[in-house]
């Protein structure tokens, strides 16, 4: 079959003139970028910069002032939100479950939950499941939820600072395990200001700053173009933009 | 995929409202064994059989309270706060999310209120309650159950309808930035007022013009008979029903247009 008939020329996902407002406060202006199908894009930016609120967007949390996005060329729905496995910077499950419970929850909503691989990602991550999500530090409860996304098998993962609340010593361990459980086809979009961390699995990058993007590259042309580190090419730009 | 939302749902309702319901139940059994000490010298157990024969009363009102509460809090947290970043990137359509809410809110006003009818069954000697009132009033003892349950109807849309109203109170809250709790109570108590204003206005300005009885009864306190009564019921029921209609596909329609978690 020829390559042009594959679906990985329509892109996983995709924004088009995006821009979200809250009341006066312009939060997202006129983003436009794609996701491609089996790449690791880091979406980078200082604190309050739009990163969060672009990815609700993403994720049907929040509705578009202007402009659309779509999945797999398809309006945001039902199916975008089986393909997509969302890890948000907050706890969102219910702290009086325990641990087996939110298991259980998962695999009776998502028909694409793989139960044993979330046993086993608990088990590495050394959680009780018989532990109330309660009783866990953020840092547990962060982890339960980044074993229960990456549990699915999904064609993208929208992943929202998940080294956020996270120890350094742990932050590698957090890393191998998004490089180690996802399909070689899916793609994987991670919202960090911790850039030093996760600069070496990005093979995109997307600068995002005052709610507009201010730089979208392949992470290995860029390095070799400004002969620097993603992570000091980020801090010489938001130095500058200073 | 509904069923499953409605039993998280319910899960996390019923988690504390079984607690009342168990009080409940335990304070009318305990009222209906001291019944027999009632006329004793006995002054402890006649004190136990008189306050549980009234917790039982303000108890149920308060069980009640509690599990409208309970269901408006699951709404908040379940549709717009943290746990709403989870349920509303579950593979399901906003609009099945509504209909399980309302679901669960009306599952949940009809168990509270089947426990509380029971409460009050095993206090109170309903069959002699409704043979005496057949005879004062000399109407059969049919007539007398349907108006009960016809008036026990009553009270359940009026609750359920209550619920309906903080339901899109809080939808309409959060169309706004700031202090979206506070509008969101200011806007399920107008919700709330208006239909039980526009309720009160039809039957007194449109339906009493129409029918004698049912002006001597609203406008004189005057019922010719139990049946005119269960007239006026059934007409708040249908009211109450077509009120409950309107703030349902009002919630859908809003809940689904430029919706924004917290």
């Amino acid at each position: 079959m020829p390559s042009h008939t594959k679906n990985t020329k329509i892109p996983l996902l995709s924004c088009q003139n995006i821009s979200k407002k809250f009341g006066d406060k312009v939060v997202l202006n006129n983003i436009n970028l794609e996701i491609p199908h089996g790449k690791i894009i880091g979406l980078l930016g200082q604190n309050g910069a739009g990163k969060s609120t672009l990815i609700k967007l993403c994720n049907d949390l929040l509705t578009p002032t202007t402009g659309q996005i779509s999945f797999e060329d398809q309006p945001l729905g039902v199916n975008s939100k089986l393909q997509i496995s969302y890890l948000p910077e907050r706890t969102y499950l219910d702290k009086t479950m325990r641990v087996r419970d939110a298991i259980q929850f998962f695999s009776e909503f998502y028909s694409n939950f793989d139960i044993k691989k979330s046993h086993t990602l608990i088990q590495n991550f050394q959680l009780d499941l018989d532990t109330r999500i309660s009783k866990m530090s953020k840092g547990m409860q962060e982890k339960l939820q980044l074993a229960l996304v990456m549990s699915r098998k999904a064609k993208l993962y929208i992943l929202d600072e998940p080294l956020g609340g996270v120890d350094p010593a742990a932050r590698d361990h957090i890393l191998d395990t998004i490089l180690n459980n996802f399909d070689d086809d899916a793609s994987i979009l991670i919202s960090t200001h911790l850039i030093a961390d996760i600069e070496r699995i990005l093979d995109k990058v997307i600068f995002i700053q005052d709610g507009k993007i201010t730089l979208q590259s392949d992470a290995d042309k860029l390095r070799a173009r400004r002969h620097a580190s993603i992570d000091e090419i980020f801090r010489k730009e938001f130095k500058n933009a200073r | 995929m509904l069923a499953k939302l409605i039993k998280y749902d319910l899960k996390f309702i019923y988690k504390q409202l079984i607690v009342f319901y168990i009080i409940l139940i335990t304070l009318a059994i305990t009222a209906q064994l001291t019944a027999n000490f009632d006329d004793s010298s006995i002054f402890i157990l006649v004190f136990i059989h008189r306050f549980c024969q009234g917790a039982v009363l303000g108890f149920g009102i308060g069980t009640v309270i509690s599990g409208i509460l309970r269901t408006w809090a699951r709404f908040k947290f379940n549709v717009y706060g943290d746990e709403s970043y989870l349920t509303q990137t579950l593979p399901i359509k906003r609009s099945t999310i509504w209909t399980a809410k309302f679901l669960s809110s009306v599952i949940v006003i009809l168990t509270t209120a089947l426990v509380i009818i029971l409460a009050l069954g095993i206090v109170f000697d309903i069959p002699a309650i409704i043979t005496e009132n057949a005879t004062k009033t000399s109407n059969s003892t049919f007539t007398i159950i349907m108006t009960g349950v016809i008036f026990i109807l009553a009270v359940i849309l009026q609750f359920i309808y209550t619920v309906q109203s903080g339901f899109l109170g809080i939808i309409i809250g959060h169309y706004f930035q700031n202090l979206q709790t506070l509008w969101a109570i200011i806007f399920g108590y107008l919700i709330y007022i208006i239909g039980e204003v526009v309720i009160v206005a039809f039957c007194m300005l449109v339906w009493a013009n129409f029918d004698p009885t049912i002006y001597d009864a609203l406008y004189r306190s005057q019922f010719e008979n139990l049946s005119t009564l269960n007239e006026v019921l059934l007409g708040f029921n249908i009211l109450y029903c077509f009120l409950i209609t309107i703030s349902y596909y009002a919630s859908s329609k809003l809940l689904q247009h430029n919706f924004n978690v917290e």
